[in-house]
């Protein structure tokens, strides 16, 4: 089938299109928006396939805006001729169809005539129309959409022509699916999405009831073997008895030896602590008798030899005694000598000292005098600086500095007064007979005045002068500054209180004056304050005093003293009293040497009588203790005689014990007690042990037995034997139901992989068209795929990466221009697939179909459409943008806005 | 004077044996009770026999640790059988600590119920009237040592009468027979319990009274294993021959005459077939219905299968199974059989042009049962799956 040519009549905006040629292949309509050429699309598509009389909203939609009754010329081939279409849509719309060779058709006739040569169902309207060959018409803004659905609207003839290409490829029965659907139900019930058994499944159960086989068997088992440990426990605790029962009496064998050894050790150490003691008795007393005898005969020895060397001691203490009573007379003339010697010389110094308390005497009065004097002085210069500084104080406030600041200021004083004399007018009132009166000031004959401002003279009662003294500026000016002077000059005599500067020098003058006077006085005063005060002359007050005092304190010791008239006396008198001291002071001396001399002497004479007496008081003592010993020693044990019996009785009574305890511990020894002791802990150690073992096995054995102790409630080996049974029923139960259910997954997965591989086999053809003209996009490689699922298409998917058949990418997950590419390549394909049954053409609109492309996606897409062309498609673009399609090689139509309506015109893209 | 005794030889009564293999409770109690049931049939026979007393030669337990009901119910039945009866512990019920011969609860019940039971638990000469018993009792589960090795002091014998025949009764393995060899339920004797009689002075002795060995088996004209009077297992060998007693007359220095008594009730069968085509199974129907005639709750059969069968022939084994199951006391089943469509059926399963999905499925299953592991057994489960949903349509 194949379009020709349309031409449109108050359809919606076209008032008369003209007519529009289709090229056999390739058809590009043009034209901006509102040209009509969507309008024109659904015209083509509403005359092929909307009954003409109807009054539907599509009727009416296609209704002009200006009036009239919507007619579509539409010619076309199909069946090998040319067919001539036309519609008047309308409540009693109008069909006609003619063709050569054949009377014209009109009416339902015509509709049905159509429709067989489209294929379709005669005389649609509504949506079933609207829905014809929708793969073969793309609609603006339904580009992108998945084709699957239409290729599944189509599904009879499609199907058919790829039952046709793809060979021995057949569809599935209907008992195919339902054996798929039984298997897959069956296994649903029996199996998890996961793969696991159901919890309600034969399978599930038969596991889980193997499982609880299992645990009880185990349990049986766990109990049974723990029957034979309890009786291996009662053997064991049994051979423990009859091993013990043998030891234990060989143990208490030893043990009863051994405890028999001990006990004779025992009695042994009893004996030999006995004989030790009595050892010991004897040995002591024997060495009591040998130590007092020794000591006996030692006293006697000593006293004798002190006898002997007392004797020459006596002689020597007289010869002592005559030499110490003449060193004593000696001694007691020295001292009375001396005595006499020191009574001399304290005479002399008493003189001595008397005559030099004199000499201070007259010291002191002397410097006492000197002093009142000097203070006298003092006092008379220190009333005259008071009266000096009072003198200063008194004159005026100013000092050498303010005296020249002064003489300036008078002297700037003149210099002004002097300019302004200059400048200033004279009046003088040489004779008046009236009375002068000058600025206000009376004045009389003599006297004179000096203007230096404007003044009114008045003379009598009528003359009235004024007077203006001349030089201008100038005058104002020495006028200024001699007032300033005289001002500055005041104020600095009144600072001073001072009237002139005359007074002032007089001032500094006397000032100065004063002060060099007062310096003087001050240099004085200074330099008897180093010698004189008030401090000095008390202390040579009291000095002089106390030297009187002395002087009559020591006079009282002196009766005799002839007191000195003057201190040239008393000086002289001091000099020889200093010399009859030394004198005496050397006899004395002399004397105290020899009387120390004596002293010494009689003193060592004493000391050797005393000691030659303390050794002999000492002999003499030492001969009484020792007699006293000796007399004690013979009381005790007696005299010579007796006591040599009872010394040798005494040493045979040793000699006997500690032969008695020799022999006891050699008896001891070969006893051997240092190991019986061992022995013994060993063996009660060892019998403890094991009458421990054995009360253990004992107690083993007794609760093994009670343990075996059945009661007969059950048997455990039977309980095991059933428990093991039921396990190996379990299991071969299992067995069967385990690959009843495998068997039925195996058929499903069989049965859904069959599915599947038909369906791929049976879809190949239409997936190798799409994959042709995605090349043409993509490159080599480019694959698409589709599924055949309950024979709906589905699944379109497209490879992610060329040349690969891993990894497609769903429609959805598509970007925008993708999806319209991959849907344009799945029509044309469609389309390809179905032209068999219409003459091998069939025409492919699209309407603004590619508005996502980029450009030069645009450009590989012209490849495609042309592809499609080559393969006996015919292609209708319809775009805004005719440049974008000029690589197509396609018959242009442009469609342009007019007043009647748009206008056709063709030419070449 | 030489005596002349006639009594019963028996053993490994195993009462209170379980029989857990068996899954359905009514047919195991009933196995059970014939264990107790064929004690009366002993006492018969020991009495049509003539017998003066029954000797049991261990196991008359088959756990150390019966229930109360099991011990009250052997011990009626061992009093009435109305003679003496001498017995020995066995491994099974071996008299070691804790062991029910101890128990206060079997004593009372002996003294009530059996008097004329005499356990012989030392090892020491028993002189009876008629004979002298030398008792090997088994005082633990397992004896390292020789049971009999006491006999083998001279000194044991020293002033016995000379002319009572003298009765050794034992319990173990001699030389491979025991037990443990005969049994395929995996129970074990465990190591232990050897007799080795050729270490005894022949001249001390008259008869050798044996357990362990469940099979009736006479070691040598003057030593058996009675066996055990009613099979309990499925028996390896032509000569395992389980399910009686042995009648002895014996005298002292002479051969004793040793007779076999039948008393078994229970039919314990094993039965084996390879199906090589599905053909087979009719034959094969018919030779178990031979084996097992019109009795019912009296057999139990040990059946192993093997080869392969077409899914019709093996759900028509599949109702014959089922059938047997219900008859027999027990159906032990050892089936490897490979059940899968035969090669017509796969082929017409996988040539389903109108169904090619399932036809790709059948092919790629038929694939997968080339095989003996469990992948290929699960990928005949499917087939037979897929063929049975094939035939519902």
């Amino acid at each position: 089938m194949r379009l020709i040519s349309a031409r449109l009549r108050s359809y919606r905006i076209h008032r008369d299109s003209g007519t529009i040629v289709f090229d056999r292949r390739r058809t590009v309509i043009s034209g901006p928006n509102e040209a009509g050429k969507s309008t024109l699309a659904e015209a083509v598509h509403r005359a092929l396939f909307l009954k003409a009389k109807g009054d539907t909203a599509d009727h009416r939609a296609m209704q002009p805006a200006l009036g009239g009754v919507p007619e579509v010329d539409l010619t076309f081939e199909a069946r090998g001729k040319v067919w001539e279409l036309r519609k008047r849509f309308a409540r009693n719309g109008t069909t006609s169809l003619t063709t050569d060779g054949a009377a014209a058709l009109s009416g339902e006739a015509a509709e049905s005539e159509l429709a067989d040569l489209l294929g379709v169902e005669g005389g649609l309207s509504g949506k079933a129309a609207l829905g014809q060959w929708p793969h073969l018409w793309v609609w603006q803004g339904e580009s992108g959409n998945d084709p699957s659905p239409h290729a599944t609207s189509q599904h009879a003839g499609l199907l058919r022509r790829l039952q046709d290409s793809g060979g021995a490829a057949a569809m599935q029965s209907e008992r195919d699916s339902r054996l798929a659907a039984r298997f897959a139900a069956a296994s649903g019930t029996i199996f998890t999405l996961a793969g696991n058994p159901r919890t309600d499944s034969e399978l599930a159960r038969a596991t889980a009831a193997l499982t609880e086989a299992g645990a009880r068997q185990a349990a049986a088992a766990g109990k049974l073997e723990a029957n034979l440990r309890t009786v291996r426990d009662f053997e064991s605790a049994t051979a423990t008895l009859a091993e013990l029962g043998v030891s234990l009496e060989t143990l208490r064998r030893q043990h009863r030896d051994v405890s028999a050894r001990q006990e004779k050790i025992t009695a042994l150490r009893q004996r030999e602590t006995a004989g030790q003691g009595r050892a010991e008795t004897a040995a002591l007393r024997l060495t009591a008798l040998e130590t007092a005898e020794q000591r006996i005969l030692r006293l006697r020895d000593s006293i004798q030899a002190l006898e002997t060397a007392l004797a020459p001691d006596h002689a020597g203490a007289l010869a002592l005694t005559l030499a110490g009573d003449q060193a004593a007379a000696h001694s007691a003339a020295a001292a009375t000598a001396h005595e006499s010697a020191e009574r001399a010389r304290e005479t002399a110094r008493q003189r001595r000292d008397l005559a030099v308390a004199w000499v201070a005497r007259f010291e002191a009065g002397a410097r006492l005098d000197e002093l009142s004097a000097g203070m006298a002085r003092v006092e008379e210069l220190n009333a005259e600086l008071a009266a000096l500084r009072r003198q200063s104080a008194e004159l005026p406030n100013v000092d050498a500095a303010g005296l020249q600041r002064i003489q300036q200021l008078e002297t700037a004083q003149s210099s002004a007064r002097a300019a302004l004399q200059a400048m200033a007018t004279r009046l003088e009132v040489v004779s008046a007979d009236q009375a002068v009166e000058v600025g206000g000031a009376r004045m009389t004959a003599g006297m004179h005045q000096v203007l230096t401002e404007d003044t009114e003279i008045l003379y009598g009662a009528d003359l009235k002068l004024r007077l203006r003294p001349g030089g201008g500026t100038g005058l104002d000016e020495a006028r200024r500054k001699c007032g300033a002077a005289d001002a500055a000059l005041r104020e600095a005599l009144g600072a001073c209180g001072l009237a002139t500067g005359g007074e002032a020098a007089l001032a500094v003058a006397r000032r100065t004056d004063l002060a060099a006077r007062i310096r003087a006085v001050e240099a004085g005063l200074e330099s008897m304050a180093r010698s004189v005060s008030a401090k000095a002359l008390a202390a040579a007050g009291e000095a002089h005093i106390a030297a009187r005092a002395d002087v009559s304190r020591r006079s009282g010791q002196l009766p005799d003293f002839a007191a000195p008239g003057s201190p040239e006396e008393a000086t002289a008198l001091a000099r020889t009293a200093a010399r009859q001291l030394e004198d005496a002071e050397s006899a004395a001396q002399s004397a105290r040497a020899v009387r120390d001399a004596a002293s010494r002497a009689l003193a060592e004479a004493v000391k050797t009588l005393e000691a030659r007496t303390r050794t002999m008081q000492a002999r003499n003592r030492e001969i009484s203790d020792l007699q006293a010993q000796l007399r004690l020693l013979l009381d005790q044990h007696g005299a010579d005689e007796p006591r040599a019996l009872a010394l040798a009785r005494s040493r045979e009574e040793s000699r006997a014990a500690a032969e008695s305890l020799t022999a006891c511990r050699s008896e001891l020894a070969d006893l051997q007690p240092h190991l019986a002791a061992g022995d013994l802990e060993r063996l009660s150690r060892a019998l403890d042990q094991s009458t421990a073992r054995k009360n253990e096995a004992e107690i083993r054995r007794a609760v093994a037995r009670d343990s075996l102790r059945s009661d007969g409630a059950e048997d455990p080996e039977a309980e095991l034997a059933l428990a093991a049974a039921q396990a190996a029923a379990a299991a071969e139960h299992l067995i069967p139901v385990r690959r009843q259910a495998q068997a039925v997954r195996l058929l499903d997965e069989l049965f859904t992989a069959e599915q599947r591989a038909l369906a791929d086999q049976f879809t190949r053809p239409l997936a190798d068209r799409i994959s042709g003209y995605l090349e043409c996009l993509f490159g080599p490689g480019g694959r698409a795929s589709m599924m055949l699922e309950d024979n709906r298409f589905t699944g379109l998917r497209l490879a992610a990466r060329p040349g690969q058949d891993t990894g497609f990418l769903s429609f959805s997950a598509l970007s925008g221009g993708t999806r319209e590419q991959l849907a344009a390549a799945v029509r044309l394909a469609v389309a390809e697939i179905l032209a068999a049954d219409h003459d091998g053409c069939l025409p492919v609109v699209f309407d603004d179909a590619f508005t996502n492309s980029d450009p030069e996606r645009l450009l590989t897409l012209q490849r495609m459409l042309d592809l499609a062309a080559g393969r006996g498609l015919q292609i209708v673009v319809l775009t805004c943008h005719p440049a974008a399609y000029a690589g197509l090689g396609a018959a242009a139509v442009t469609l342009s806005r007019g007043t009647d309506g748009p206008a056709a015109e063709s030419g070449e893209v | 004077m030489t005596v002349t005794v006639r009594f019963l030889h028996t053993a490994d009564w195993q009462l209170g044996k379980p029989f857990a293999g068996i899954q359905d409770p009514e047919k195991r109690a009933l196995v059970r009770q014939e264990r107790l049931a064929v004690l009366d049939r002993i006492g018969q026979a020991a009495r049509e026999s003539g017998a003066s007393f029954i000797v049991v030669a261990g196991d008359l337990f088959d756990s150390a640790s019966p229930t109360r009901s099991t011990v009250a119910a052997a011990c009626s039945a061992i009093g009435r059988m109305g003679l003496p009866v001498y017995a020995i512990p066995g491994n099974h019920d071996h008299g070691g600590p804790g062991s029910l011969w101890e128990q206060d609860f079997f004593r009372r019940e002996c003294a009530a119920l059996a008097p004329n039971f005499q356990l012989l638990l030392k090892p020491e000469p028993v002189e009876l009237p008629q004979a002298v018993l030398f008792p090997c009792p088994l005082l633990r589960r397992s004896e390292s040592t020789d049971p009999t090795a006491w006999l083998r002091d001279g000194e044991v014998f020293a002033g016995l009468p000379e002319g009572k025949p003298r009765i050794v009764i034992a319990h173990g393995s001699v030389q491979g027979f025991g037990s443990a060899a005969d049994d395929d339920e995996g129970e074990t004797g465990g190591p232990g319990n050897l007799l080795d009689l050729d270490r005894l002075n022949p001249a001390a002795w008259d008869y050798i009274a044996l357990g362990d060995w469940h099979g009736t088996k006479l070691l040598s004209a003057r030593a058996a294993y009675s066996g055990t009077p009613e099979p309990d297992r499925f028996s390896k060998g032509e000569s395992n021959e389980p399910g009686h007693v042995l009648a002895v007359e014996a005298e002292r220095g002479g051969p004793p005459v040793i007779s076999r008594i039948r008393t078994a009730r229970l039919g314990w069968h094993r039965a084996a077939r390879h199906f090589s085509e599905d053909a087979a199974l009719e034959s094969f129907q018919t030779e178990i219905a031979e084996l097992l005639g019109q009795r019912g709750h009296q057999d139990l059969l040990r059946l192993e299968l093997s080869g392969s069968l077409g899914l019709a022939a093996a759900s028509e084994l599949e109702k014959m199974l089922d059938s047997w199951r219900a008859r027999l006391l027990r159906l032990k089943l050892l089936d490897r059989t490979r059940v899968a469509p035969g090669p017509e059926e796969t082929a017409r399963l996988m040539s389903r042009a109108e169904d090619p999905v399932t036809g790709r499925v059948a092919a790629r299953l038929a694939a997968l049962a080339q095989g003996e592991d469990e992948n290929a057994a699960v990928a005949r489960v499917a087939l037979r799956e897929l063929h049975a949903a094939c035939m519902d349509g």
